[in-house]
């Protein structure tokens, strides 16, 4: 009796934390003059496809430089290097085919085209705002004649299909081979020709030696070049020259003509564009080359070709001339990346052609004149050495007359890592990172241990005030107590702020206590990988995981390679940190031959192994818990061999007795085929073997969606006290395996794949079969929509027996579903047909067991605290100690009670999150990112309980159960995360926890990047970094003073009343 | 119509205890006034005009054509920067397309197919509706539009969209030492209210009759102290008291006798 009464006390003191814990739902958020504290954002555009500079000799100097990347495009300050504005492609629409200045003289405004120039975009260089919008053809037809677009690569991203012409801007359509031209002011239609011809134009250009041409570039039917001629003024197209032999992409317009490398690599192919005839020549060096895109393309006819080595040549291929002659070469083994040639108007300055060259320590821009003669060498720095920025990219030349009669050279130069910059004469102007834009991976690593001396200095140098200088101190605190009682101006509250930052030990790049400074680890496009601190998100350091840039150089593969990021040893403390034990990270990725692995520092980026193998790595394991003797979570790759086998490998290499103890008992992982619905389970076991244990198959339909708990998060407790004191048993599994499945648009055009009768067909063969003509134009109308009675499948399997846990059905509706799955819970969203609008459904697992549920109460308490209990005692008393222990079988699941609820959110998603504390105790946020307006919103898990009555008794509020509502209130005050700020794109929400329970970092990673410190429960373990410790001094210190004074008057009186 | 909703905020900091039944009356005064305030703030004009587009010579004369989709979104006099803000349209439950207004705030999105879609317009610090858009294949890409919320009021042509409110991103720093935080915190009131006591309960003991004040001592007296109540000594005290005179007398000479040894 003693003992029950005991247990429930201390039940309910228990209970009572998380309810002390539950703030407000608005308790997390942050004062205005906080903005920047515990944030930062940074904006990208993507790794630049295009650039556009004024290209002119002359005094006009545009304000601007224009970047046009498969993302986005924007115009960026041309002195600072930010971005003025930028426009956000939308996903299906996600290929840039080029941008161009609005009429060949006038730098005001510029024109980008995009979803094969089924769209142009006129923008206004001064503000950004956008002028006219055109669509020059209608994706009606392609529907109506039942085309299905062939998806081109990133390289398609790359050809121009868009030029300037004296009145506006003409742009090649490559799917009804059209040339448009449009009008400068209104983006109307001035003419328009259709190219006839048996070859497919793929790219437009401007003639080099004629301003009045237009040139549009393809191949014909047996691979031979192709050119034909347009007046920019009247559309009237000329006749079709094709090459007399076969060649290679890519095509380069140079001189007279067009240029391009025979099928072996050894020979200049050359189409004369006025008289239709081709020369072929021998290039001057032995082997096989590559042509350099745009590369010293202008009036001279000059090419740049890329020996097998890397060496690139500057040619000269004049038709005038019968051989080719070399003009520039770069040194042996450099990267180097070649820029258009530019040409004064006539004004007596030679033409000029920028070779950006990187070598492995450094790099310069030599800018070539006059037969091949260096007239200036721009100095790019070493952060665009081979080993940091990647091989060069791109390069892009502007040219400007001084008032005295000389030449200023300026460049811009891409390197493949993403390293973008503004190289003057005098250096660097301005520096962009866009290798980030967009993430793939990011981890999360303590900074290094402090060294006494070196933080002393780092302190120093970061902070702008000395603040070891006590009198610093004080001024500080004078004015935040001053700021707290609303007596500074307003130039006394900013000095404040900027103090206290500097003052701040945020920005310290050492580990502390209470892990709020982290390094986040970001990899990024091409095997860049950059640390950022956590603080400022400054970069620590970047690198180029060495054998990726090394595949990259030899050949020109598709841009998205796919790449992991991993822990594979976090940052020790003590002297194992210094004796060798730092942080280690491994870097998975494909390169075209095979794959490889790449062992870094965790703190310095430097390489500490690198390897090949051959065969595409398909995942990457790590099994939660297991450590070996150095500190290490090894990690299991899974191999797909080119005959289709699978094989695994551990990294590091030797298995370690932990490892193999997990091996035993099997890792499982899972192959998903979302287009055929089927759905595969493996397990490696030991020997690092891979065997298949179940299949299933969604047998016409789409898989929309697969999720897995985050490994090794924490849970708090694993059972949940009603308020009539009952409890429920959380089913926490590890290996569940969340699956949706539905129908989904065909394409990115939006059609859609099911029939009219809400049946669905298997593929888009048999969905897309022309019907007869009477019928056509109704099957298409509703093909254009989703069918009705369109379903979304939500299966919870177990990622290791295949087993399904629970299944549920949701009518009319549709994908694109977003789930996240945290503890027991699992929330995911889809759009409602019904409803046209988004819906949030939320399922929480319970153990349903008689074996729990027959324990009673105090059980549970005994239980939770195990360790309180002497072995003997709960011996006699029968009562089970080790229950967190205690595991359950995949085979044998325990059966499941499943409460489920759904709400309507008034926003599309792109992406949802979970923050994650260090002890699972704050209270959950689940954050959503909103498609349209790139804010990111936090929902509190509590809103998302299914259990949320209709009608509100007493035993609810005391659970903290809100009464139920349909609608889920999002978007309005102070949920938001990002605070106005835009994150484009977001892909993924993260968050890692920190050492004290009340705050987790939290990252957002799109095109743009958004960090930020949370408190999902506001501080309760810590005070504010803003709290004024003079103010609390004083405030002691006043009350001393007070009660001192009034204690002496009190007496004072005492004694005249007693003399009275 | 720039409704600002954070005048909910009362500018103090509450005792965690008290914090969760008010954050759920603040939430449903929240979603109360996103629900009826939804409604009204979708103002409009005329009738719509949209021209299809040209299709080219390829296409068969009866099959499906894509139409422009016009409307303005009403930038509140400038405040919301044009540029800013992005208009998006998900079409047909499937793809997305979105554009850029003009400095009138007028914007087109081109080529749209019939259907059902919905119009998203967002800009920094302000909530826009949704907004659920018809497009007829068979009427020329006649278009009706209406709240995702509410399918039958069908909104005015041409569309004009209009911002439901700002949003606030921060929680208002609470006013130090402000009157209204003051009186409109409980504890302080009771504070208040004890000090004012502390100063006005010794004039009214003055100002009343001897005889009175003698009762009301007497009384005080008689009141159980802590440690008695703590000893359980309390009901029995007040049985005492409830019953016998006797009892009441003696005690009152007791407290009599100790008033009179004060006086001195």
């Amino acid at each position: 009796m003693m003992v029950t009464t005991m247990a429930l006390s201390l039940l309910r003191l228990l209970s009572l934390v998380p309810f002390l814990l539950m703030a407000s739902p608005v308790a997390f958020a942050i004062h205005a003059d906080q903005d920047g504290l515990y944030d930062w954002h940074h904006a990208h555009i993507g790794i630049p496809t295009q650039v556009l500079t004024a290209r002119a000799f002359g005094p006009t100097r545009a304000s601007s430089v224009i970047f046009a990347s498969k993302y986005s495009s924007a115009s960026v300050h041309a002195q600072t290097g930010e971005i003025k504005a930028r426009f956000v492609m939308d996903e299906g629409e996600q290929t840039t085919n080029g941008v161009a200045w609005v009429t060949t003289n006038d730098f005001n405004k510029y024109a980008v085209a995009s979803d094969g120039a089924r769209f142009v975009r006129a923008f206004s260089v001064a503000d950004g705002s956008l002028s006219w919008e055109a669509n020059t053809y209608s994706a009606s037809q392609i529907v109506n004649e039942n085309k299905v677009l062939d998806e081109e690569g990133d390289s398609a991203s790359t050809t121009q299909l868009i030029v300037s012409t004296p009145g506006g801007v003409a742009c090649l359509v490559p799917a009804t081979q059209t040339v448009v031209a449009l009008t400068a002011d209104e983006g109307e239609e001035m003419w328009r020709v259709a190219l006839n011809g048996a070859a497919k134009y793929d790219a437009l250009v401007a003639a080099p030696d004629q301003p009045d041409e237009l040139w549009a570039v393809g191949t014909d039917a047996n691979g031979k070049p192709a050119l034909v001629a347009v007046k920019a003024a009247t559309g009237t197209a000329g006749s079709v020259h094709v090459a007399s032999s076969a060649a290679l992409k890519p095509y380069v317009v140079s001189g007279g003509g067009l240029h391009a490398l025979s099928a072996d690599g050894t020979k200049l192919v050359s189409l004369n564009a006025k008289t239709g005839s081709t020369k072929t020549r021998a290039l001057p060096s032995g082997g096989a080359h590559e042509l350099v895109k745009d590369g010293a393309a202008g009036t001279s006819g000059l090419v740049a070709v890329r020996q097998a080595d890397g060496t690139v040549s500057v040619l000269d291929a004049s038709f005038k001339a019968a051989e080719l002659k070399v003009l520039f070469s770069t040194a042996n083994g450099a990267h180097a990346a070649v820029s258009s040639e530019v040409c004064s108007d006539g004004k007596g300055a030679p033409c000029a052609v920028a070779v950006y060259e990187a070598s492995e320590n450094s790099a310069t821009v030599k800018v070539a004149a006059d037969g091949g003669k260096v007239v200036a060498t721009l100095q790019v720095g070493e952060s665009f050495a081979l080993a940091t920025a990647g091989a060069p990219l791109s390069c892009h030349l502007a040219a400007h007359l001084r008032k005295d009669g000389g030449v200023t050279y300026r460049a811009v130069v891409v390197s493949e890592g993403g390293e973008v910059a503004m190289v003057h004469e005098s250096g660097v102007v301005w520096q962009r990172d866009e290798s980030l834009a967009p993430a793939k991976a990011i981890v999360a690593l303590d900074p290094p241990q402090r060294r006494r001396r070196a933080a002393a200095t780092a302190a120093a140098a970061a902070s702008v005030f000395s603040i070891d200088n006590i009198m610093e101190t004080m001024k500080l605190q004078f004015l935040q107590t001053k700021v707290r009682l609303h007596i500074a101006t307003p130039e006394e509250t900013a000095l404040a702020k900027a103090m206290s930052a500097a003052a701040s030990d945020r920005t310290l790049n050492a580990v502390d206590l209470n892990g709020l400074r982290k390094n986040l680890v970001v990899l990024g496009a091409h095997g860049r990988l950059v640390s950022l601190h956590s603080g400022d998100g400054r970069k620590l350091w970047a690198t180029h995981v060495p054998i990726a840039c090394a595949s990259k150089a030899s050949s020109d593969a598709s841009f998205d390679v796919p790449s992991d990021l991993r822990v594979l040893r976090a940052a020790l403390s003590g002297d194992s940190a210094s004796a060798g034990g730092g942080a280690e990270l491994l870097v998975v990725g494909r390169t075209s031959a095979g794959s490889y692995t790449c062992t870094l520092d965790g703190h310095t980026g430097a390489v500490l192994e690198a390897k090949t193998f051959d065969g595409g790595v398909s995942h990457v394991l790590q099994p939660t818990h297991v450590v070996d003797s150095l500190h290490r979570h090894p990690v299991i790759l899974v191999v797909r061999k080119a005959d289709g086998t699978r094989e695994a490998r551990a990294v590091p290499n030797d298995i370690s007795p932990e490892l193999k103890a997990q091996l035993a008992r099997g890792v499982h992982f899972y192959e998903a085929d979302a287009q055929r619905g089927a759905l595969r389970g493996y397990a490696v076991t030991t020997n690092l073997q891979v065997s298949e244990t179940w299949a299933m198959n969604f047998p016409g339909r789409h898989l929309l969606s697969l999720a897995q708990p985050q490994a090794g998060e924490a849970v708090h407790s694993h059972v949940k006290v009603l308020g009539d004191r009952s409890v429920l048993y959380r089913h926490i599994n590890p290996n569940l395996l969340f699956v949706a499945s539905g129908v989904s648009p065909a394409d990115t055009r939006g059609r859609w794949t099911a029939t009219m009768d809400g049946g669905v067909s298997t593929g888009t063969g048999s969905a897309v079969a022309p019907a007869d003509a009477s019928s056509s134009s109704t099957r298409l109308a509703d093909r254009l929509r989703p069918a009705r009675g369109s379903m979304v499948h939500v299966h919870l399997l177990d990622a290791v027996s295949g087993r399904v846990l629970y299944s549920i059905s949701h009518d009319d509706a549709v994908g694109p579903v977003r789930c996240v799955i945290s503890e027991n819970f699992v929330v995911y969203m889809y759009h409602s047909l019904r409803h046209s609008t988004t819906e949030v459904s939320v399922l929480e697992l319970y153990d349903d067991s008689a074996r729990l549920t027959a324990r009673t109460v105090s059980d549970v308490v005994f239980e939770m605290v195990p360790t309180a209990i002497p072995a003997w005692l709960a011996r006699s008393l029968h009562i089970e100690t080790d229950v967190y222990n205690q595991t359950m079988s995949a085979h044998a699941p325990p059966p499941l009670r499943v409460l489920g609820q759904s709400y309507f959110l008034s926003a599309s998603v792109r992406a949802m999150g979970i923050s994650q504390t260090l002890m699972g105790l704050a209270s959950k946020l689940v954050y959503f990112a909103e498609e349209g307006s790139g804010q990111v919103f936090s929902v509190d898990k509590r809103l998302l309980d299914p259990r949320r009555p209709v009608k509100v008794e007493a035993t609810h509020r005391e659970e903290g159960l809100m009464q139920y509502s349909e609608h889920l209130p999002m978007g309005f005050n102070q949920f938001s995360l990002t605070h106005g700020h835009n994150v484009a794109l977001v892909s993924k929400v993260v968050s890692f926890p920190s050492r004290l329970e009340s705050t987790c970092h939290v990252v957002v990673l799109g095109l743009d990047m958004l960090y930020h410190r949370m408190q999902p429960s506001a501080s309760f373990d810590t005070l504010n970094e803003d709290f004024s410790h003079a103010f609390l001094v004083l405030t002691i210190t006043a009350l001393a003073v007070g009660s001192v004074v009034t204690g002496r008057m009190a007496k004072r009186a005492d004694l005249k009343v007693k003399w009275r | 119509f720039f409704v600002g909703f954070g005048s909910h905020h009362s500018g103090i900091r509450i005792p965690v205890s008290i914090m969760r039944p008010l954050s759920s009356v603040v939430f449903s005064v929240l979603v109360f006034v996103f629900v009826t305030l939804t409604p009204c703030h979708v103002a409009s004009a005329s009738a719509s005009s949209s021209q299809p587009v040209e299709a080219s010579s390829g296409a068969v004369a009866d099959l499906v054509k894509y139409y422009p989709l016009m409307g303005t979104v009403n930038l509140g006099n400038g405040r919301i920067p044009h540029k800013d803000v992005r208009v998006s349209l998900l079409i047909n439950s499937g793809e997305r397309r979105s554009t850029v207004p003009l400095k009138d705030g007028s914007f087109t999105l081109l080529d749209v197919a019939p259907g059902i879609h919905i119009l998203e317009v967002a800009a920094p610090g302000y909530r826009f509706p949704r907004l659920r858009v018809e497009m007829s294949a068979r009427h020329a890409g006649k278009f009706r539009a209406a709240l995702v919320e509410n399918h039958r009021n069908i909104l005015p042509l041409p569309l004009k969209v209009h911002p439901m409110g700002a949003v606030q991103f921060f929680e208002p720093r609470p006013q130090f030492f402000s009157l209204a935080t003051l009186y409109r915190n409980p504890m302080i009131l009771l504070m208040g209210f004890s000090l004012v006591m502390l100063f006005v309960m010794p004039k009214m003991m003055e100002n009343m009759d001897e005889e009175q004040k003698k009762e009301l001592q007497e009384r005080m007296a008689n009141q159980p102290s802590l440690t008695d109540m703590l000893s359980g000594r309390t009901t029995q005290d007040d049985n005492d008291n409830d019953n016998t005179d006797d009892n009441n007398a003696s005690s009152s000479a007791s407290t009599s006798t100790q008033g009179g040894k004060k006086k001195k």
